[in-house]
């Protein structure tokens, strides 16, 4: 599958952004299913056209810090718990 | 880490050569509306709204950009620094360098500032360059 398909977004991230961290953030409550941001899990992030498979590094109280794989989600689909 | 209500700002300003901002992504005005109304949030006490985007100096600096941090977007928007000034908007050194925040108190003032300011849309030739599949 490549990215010019259909991505369903686990967690809504603006892959433009950094907080002091250097890392793209976001809120939990911007979660698809909050339930399955946990830190270490892998989701697809992003917003609009733009996505990837990306690793949940810290979750801080309602913020969530991904670090984004490099290429398409389907390159890393073998690290999703579900299809990408 | 403990969050914090005001963006870290870098000590050093914009560099006077630094006169492009880089964002990728089309200019989508719910995805810009989305990502002012999370950044106001998450950094209230500055009472800003603001989006993230990269300073560069000249194009291949924008080329290293499109290659490495706005890889995995197929559209990249680049506005003169000067130009959003002129609209009233403000460019923030925030973060890392070459990040910045465009911001303004006012969300309509941002959105449509950043939607009727002069800038170039271009194809990332870097998106997905690693390959589908």
């Amino acid at each position: 599958m490549t990215d010019l398909e259909h991505v369903e977004i686990d967690l809504v991230v603006d892959l433009n952004s950094q907080d002091e961290s250097g890392l793209p953030w976001t809120f939990l409550d911007e979660a698809r299913d909050p339930s399955i941001v946990k830190e270490g899990a892998w989701l697809v992030v992003g917003e609009g056209d733009a996505h990837a498979v990306a690793q949940v590094v810290e979750i801080d109280g309602d913020i969530v810090r991904v670090r984004p794989l490099p290429g398409p989600v389907g390159q890393h689909r073998s690290l999703l718990a579900r299809p990408a | 880490m403990t969050p914090e209500e005001i963006p870290r700002i870098r000590l050093v300003g914009v560099p006077d050569d630094a006169v492009s901002v880089v964002r990728g992504g089309q200019l989508d005005v719910t995805v810009l509306r989305s990502d002012a109304e999370r950044f106001r949030r998450r950094f209230r006490a500055w009472g800003r709204f603001g989006v993230s985007a990269l300073l560069a100096r000249d194009n291949p600096e924008i080329d290293a950009l499109c290659l490495a941090s706005l890889e995995r977007y197929g559209t990249v928007v680049v506005f003169r620094r000067s130009d959003l000034l002129a609209l009233g908007l403000q460019v923030v050194p925030t973060f890392r360098r070459p990040h910045v925040t465009v911001a303004h108190e006012d969300l309509d003032a941002l959105v449509s500032g950043l939607l009727a300011c002069d800038h170039i849309e271009t194809e990332n030739p870097y998106h997905d360059h690693w390959g589908g599949g």
